[in-house]
């Protein structure tokens, strides 16, 4: 059911007179990159949740005016990327915290085990990524983990493809190095 | 997506030790989570609709458009007619602040001017002894300025200066 292609989905959106049937095989196509894309940069699964819900409703609202110049998977992720960036900037100013110290929130997250289920290793791993900055960060997750085209990831974050490896490459240099002084 | 050797080739010159991590994201998600999310998603997303159909379905839209539409053109017309009836301001005064405020001033003026001269120094002063003596008393004095004096129609200067 969720195979559908996105052109086949976006048809049946428009044009099978029942566009709610459409849109929840959407979400079921696209639920779960989009939710681990947002969990990785959050951590916090209540938060991925508010904020998943967010980003479907967002398309929900947005997708009888989208054209699908972009294709629908980059779209999906340039709003949940931009809604989880959002919502990080939100928090800090909502505490009045400095950047660093939501970071540090985050750390505490995957210390407290909240939610983690990897060893110690992979524990490091998330505490290297916590300590790049926002941008990088993305760029890091999607690359390793999503293991996303530099092309796709271009669309999606509207950068070129140059700066997204100089950007990759900086953000893996840095990681390592992390795990090699802990 | 990318291919996974591609990928862990590019790491191995960058960053060798994170080429033998899994690339697995270690976090947990509430069972069933994902089964549920949907309906989640789709409640949400029907309450909004209930809520957009309950404030279009008591306007009606073509209705609504027709009021927005009317209330538009209400503000403009109502807008231009206050511009043309209400005074210009002028310095942040209208025409008829600007004449209740001279108008208090130069009455003022001119009560002060005639209580000097009834009652005060600017009698004693006045050079003219003469005119002045052919008034036995200052009600004598008020009733011929108030038959031939013409202080109303000058400027509380020029009253100032014929003293």
């Amino acid at each position: 059911m969720t195979n559908y292609s996105d052109e086949k989905l976006l048809d049946l959106y428009h044009n099978s007179g029942n566009p709610n049937y459409a849109f929840d095989l959407i979400v079921r196509k696209y639920q779960e990159k989009i939710y681990w894309h947002l969990r990785r940069l959050v951590l916090d699964h209540e938060d991925t949740n508010d904020l998943i819900q967010e980003v479907f409703i967002k398309a929900w609202k947005g997708l009888e005016r989208f054209r699908s110049d972009s294709g629908l998977f980059t779209w999906l992720y340039r709003i949940a990327t931009n809604e989880a960036l959002s919502f990080l900037k939100r928090k800090k100013r909502r505490f009045f915290l400095p950047w660093q110290d939501v970071e540090e929130s985050l750390i505490t997250k995957v210390d407290s085990n909240q939610g983690f289920t990897g060893n110690e290793i992979q524990k490091l791993l998330q505490k290297a990524i916590l300590t790049l900055p926002e941008k990088q960060r993305v760029v890091f997750n999607m690359r390793y983990f999503d293991e996303m085209k530099y092309e796709e990831i271009s669309q999606i974050l509207e950068t070129s493809e140059g700066a997204l490896k100089a950007s990759y490459h900086h953000a893996a240099k840095k990681i390592e190095e992390y795990i090699s002084r802990h | 997506m990318e291919d996974k050797d591609k990928i862990k080739k590019e790491l191995k010159q960058v960053a060798p030790s994170l080429e033998k991590h899994s690339g697995e994201t270690p976090f947990s998600v509430p069972g069933n989570y994902f089964e549920t999310l949907p309906q989640d998603i789709r409640k949400r997303r029907e309450q909004l609709q209930k809520k957009q159909h309950t404030v279009f379905s008591r306007l009606g839209i073509p209705q609504f458009a027709y009021a927005l539409t009317v209330a538009v053109f209400l503000i403009f017309a109502g807008y231009f007619i206050w511009q043309k009836e209400t005074p210009q301001a002028m310095n942040g005064y209208t025409d008829d602040a600007l004449f209740d405020e001279y108008f208090a001033y130069y009455a003022d003026y001119q009560s002060a001017a005639y209580y000097d001269m009834v009652l005060g120094e600017t009698l004693e002063e006045a050079e003219d002894e003469e005119f002045f003596a052919t008034f036995d008393n200052e009600d004598e004095f008020i009733d011929y300025i108030a038959t031939y004096g013409d202080y109303y129609m000058q400027s509380p200067i020029d009253v100032e200066n014929s003293w």
